[in-house]
């Protein structure tokens, strides 16, 4: 039953995946990474922002450490995905509670909070497992194909424009408020400016530029200057 | 490449640390609530700043003339943030690249 209803729900996000994965595989095989090196973030990290920016980073030689620096900090937000489903994992096997957080990723987190028989351990267990490794499959054969694929494609195709482009998506369906956009504007500045002068390490200072822009306290309105302005 | 293999390896072992530091321990889990309000602008601010910095350095705007690549990218992010949707966004940036390419 919860086998059935996790094949169910997770197709229509299989097929969604598939663009994604084929994607990323192009920008390993168009960079200067090993393709199985850049292919093996596939099932060990399984996560695709983070996995298209540590090889965009390593391909416009940024140190490693810097590179997984800024792609842990992508990789931030399970922290909070984690915490919000622990409760789940309480009364679970041990094999469990090691593999499960693996396969954690945004859409196995939608899937498994958008089911209200989601506290009974075992359908839990099962639902999760059908539908992450479903994902997972997905993603990590995507990403080969994307390896593959790349060569035979026609030389005049704009394959060099598929990691900006892939970006590009990820940041779109990151800015979920007025203020995430000023976050990424004032980014997206700082690493512009700084990145001739020290290379894709401007990206740290250019993340924490942001962050500190999101965090600041918002103006007060005043409605009085407002309707001043008005007359 | 061994470097590159480091790194690789590095991600998967600091981001299963992410994921189940805060599923086993409670106290991460706390932990994890506090630093919520920070871990939102994370993400775009990091991808703004990769997007920035492959524009920058990169070949690809010179391959496509700025037009195509800014339009391209434009698309991308605006129907990524109206829709929600990653797989319009890219639907989207490829359709601009395809247009003014």
């Amino acid at each position: 039953m919860a086998r059935r209803a996790a094949i169910r729900d997770v197709m229509p996000i299989l097929v969604a995946m598939l663009p994604l994965a084929l994607a990323v595989g192009m920008t390993v095989a168009e960079s200067e990474i090993a393709a199985w090196v850049g292919w093996l973030a596939a099932p060990l990290v399984f996560a695709g922002a983070s996995h298209l920016a540590v090889v965009s980073m390593l391909d416009t030689g940024v140190t490693p450490v810097i590179a997984v620096g800024a792609a842990l900090v992508v990789n931030a937000r399970f922290a909070v995905y984690g915490a919000a489903i622990s409760p789940l994992f309480e009364r679970q096997p041990r094999w469990f509670r090691l593999v499960g957080p693996h396969l954690l990723v945004d859409q196995s987190f939608a899937l498994i909070v958008g089911r209200p028989e989601r506290h009974d351990p075992e359908w839990m267990r099962q639902y999760y497992m059908t539908s992450s490794l479903a994902l997972a499959t997905m993603w990590v054969t995507g990403v080969a194909l994307g390896i593959a694929l790349q060569p035979v494609l026609p030389q005049d195709w704009p394959i060099s424009a598929a990691a900006p482009v892939m970006v590009g998506a990820l940041l779109g369906v990151s800015i979920r408020s007025p203020r995430a956009g000023a976050v990424a504007a004032a980014a997206f500045v700082v690493a512009a400016v700084l990145t001739p002068l020290i290379g894709a390490t401007g990206i740290i200072v250019a993340a924490a530029a942001g962050v500190l822009v999101g965090r600041c306290p918002a103006p007060p309105i005043r409605l009085d200057a407002l309707v001043r302005g008005r007359n | 490449m061994l470097a590159e293999l480091a790194a690789i390896l590095g991600l998967a072992a600091g981001t299963w640390l992410i994921r189940a530091g805060f599923i086993v321990s409670p106290r991460g889990r706390a932990l994890a609530v506090q630093l919520d309000p920070w871990l939102t602008y994370a993400r775009p601010a990091v991808l703004a700043g990769l997007l920035a910095s492959l524009s920058v350095r990169g070949t690809t705007v010179d391959d496509l003339g700025l037009l195509a690549y800014a339009t391209a990218i434009l698309l991308a992010v605006s129907v990524g943030s109206v829709t929600r949707s990653l797989t319009y966004a890219l639907v989207a940036g490829v359709l601009g690249l395809v247009v003014f390419g």
